[in-house]
């Protein structure tokens, strides 16, 4: 007697019994891969939004709650279904003026968040090229986000940041993505997917 | 003449007098019915006497290990003192957790992210989409596992099907009980009625299958097995929501002023679960084995 009889060819099976397991089988796998395909048009379903203003189109997850009022950025859009800090995804632009380079914008913008972020960070800054081709600046940074109302009891949360700034008709366009350093590897793919479906 | 080689007679012995295979069904009861006995003594004990249990991590242990430990006794033990005991009923609770810890577990959690997307979606797409994910997941991994350690040596009567589902539904709830145990820190009386919940349904739906199976191998029906497998993710994917929706508190104001409270439901659903779903499968059985006999009766003739 063998433990496993994976391909059945010790057993005595007849017709019926060895079709009935071969669908069995197909009708698992089948009902697995319609699985993927349900989470996949759950989980990864998007919405359109269109700024000709600005010039931008994005496709931010279902579910997520846009800001398009915001001081700062002409878009913003927050998981606000998670615990703890909410993944971020946003948009901004910033007039150039002549002679200034994208290094001199990532450090002015360092220079104004370690004022007003706790513990900020800078971990990285390197080329980048952007689906389209485009080539990039990004800078990944670090910080921790703590709330404000000391009654909630709540952990100080450390946040990892991505900035990705281009340079499009004269402006500087930054997009930014946040999200808790636990979580930061596995929501890059959301990430990623915005950044690879807009247009700027 | 000579005699060579006489034939000899083997006197009958007191082997024979007991009875061959052990009958599934009483044990099954008695086992599920001590589950549910405990689950709301601990129910009432914390509701309305407000004798809670300090959160344990050892007494959460011991109450996840506690249907195994029933199967062990009621089932097992008592396996060994039939003639022809089914052997390989405890390694298919070992191989069942371990797949469940291996593949079924990270496949749902980690791959399918179920609770990213279903927790909140509306009542019928939940059903829908527990019934192609979780219930898929899990039924088709415990058909694998029976299928595969007992097929060909080990299903010798219909019962045996119902035995070693039972088996691998424990094997793999137990694994989905202490996932839920270890998490955190719940009450005990909270930790009886998940375990009690996870444990129903992964026999219940565990038993459908087996009797699919037990049709493909005494009745040779092509059909059955597989319809067998939708019908057990279905029960799967609609006791999942239902219960989650019984027992977690709405915001709406006459579920606030309801007095019952919430786990009740919950306690109540895998009870009604249970024993309508061992009624029905136990009927399909005895319709089953008496076709059997029929039909032996008219080869006979």
């Amino acid at each position: 007697m063998r433990f496993f009889d994976l391909l059945g060819q010790e057993s005595d099976l007849s017709r019926n019994q060895r079709w009935g397991h071969y669908l069995t089988v197909f009708f698992g796998l089948f009902c697995f891969v319609i699985a993927i395909n349900l989470r996949d048009n759950i989980l990864y379903a998007t919405v359109e939004y269109v700024n000709v203003e600005a010039g931008i189109r994005v496709n931010y997850p279902v579910g997520w709650l846009i800001d398009i009022n915001g001081q700062g950025y002409i878009f913003r859009a927050r998981d606000v279904s998670r615990i703890g800090y909410k993944t971020t995804l946003q948009i901004s632009t910033i007039p150039l003026a002549v002679g200034i380079e994208a290094r001199n914008i990532l450090d002015d913008l360092s220079l104004f968040r370690s004022l007003r972020l706790s513990n900020y960070k800078i971990l990285s800054i390197q080329p980048y090229t952007l689906p389209d081709g485009e080539s990039a600046t990004l800078m990944e940074y670090v910080f921790v986000s703590d709330d404000p109302n000391p009654f909630l009891e709540a952990v100080p949360i450390v946040v990892t940041g991505r900035d990705i700034l281009t340079i499009r008709r004269g402006q500087a366009i930054l997009i930014t993505f946040l999200a808790d350093s636990q979580t930061y590897d596995a929501d890059l793919t959301i990430f990623n997917r915005f950044l690879s479906s807009s247009d700027f | 003449m000579t005699i060579s080689n006489p034939t000899w007679l083997t006197p009958p012995t007191e082997e024979e007098d007991r009875p061959i295979y052990r009958p599934v069904w009483r044990s099954i009861i008695l086992q599920y019915g001590i589950l549910l006995g405990f689950t709301a003594v601990l129910f009432v004990l914390a509701n309305y006497l407000r004798l809670r249990l300090p959160p344990s991590p050892l007494i959460n242990l011991g109450i996840v290990f506690l249907p195994l430990g029933l199967w062990i006794w009621f089932s097992f033990r008592v396996e060994q003192l039939y003639l022809y005991p089914r052997r390989q009923l405890f390694s298919i609770v070992i191989i069942s957790a371990l797949v469940a810890q291996a593949v079924g577990v990270p496949l749902v959690e980690d791959f399918l992210q179920v609770e990213n997307w279903l927790s909140l979606a509306p009542a019928i797409d939940r059903i829908v989409g527990y019934t192609f994910t979780v219930g898929i997941v899990q039924e088709f991994l415990k058909y694998l596992i029976v299928r595969f350690m007992t097929w060909q040596d080990h299903l010798r009567e219909r019962a045996d099907c119902i035995a070693y589902a039972e088996a691998a539904a424990l094997g793999y709830a137990l694994v989905v009980s202490l996932r839920f145990a270890l998490t955190g820190t719940p009450t005990p009386d909270v930790v009886a009625a998940h375990v009690f919940a996870t444990v129903v349904v992964h026999l219940v739906a565990g038993i459908v299958v087996s009797y699919g199976l037990s049709e493909s191998k005494f009745a040779e029906s092509i059909f059955l097995l597989p319809a067998s497998l939708a019908l057990a993710a279905l029960v799967t994917g609609i006791a999942i929501p239902i219960r989650a929706g019984l027992v977690n508190a709405s915001l709406s104001p006459a579920a606030l002023e309801f007095a019952l409270p919430r786990p009740l439901f919950g306690i109540g659903f895998s009870a009604t679960l249970l024993f309508a779903g061992l009624w029905g499968i136990s009927f399909l059985y005895r319709v089953a084995q008496r076709r059997d006999r029929e039909s032996r009766a008219a080869q006979e003739v």
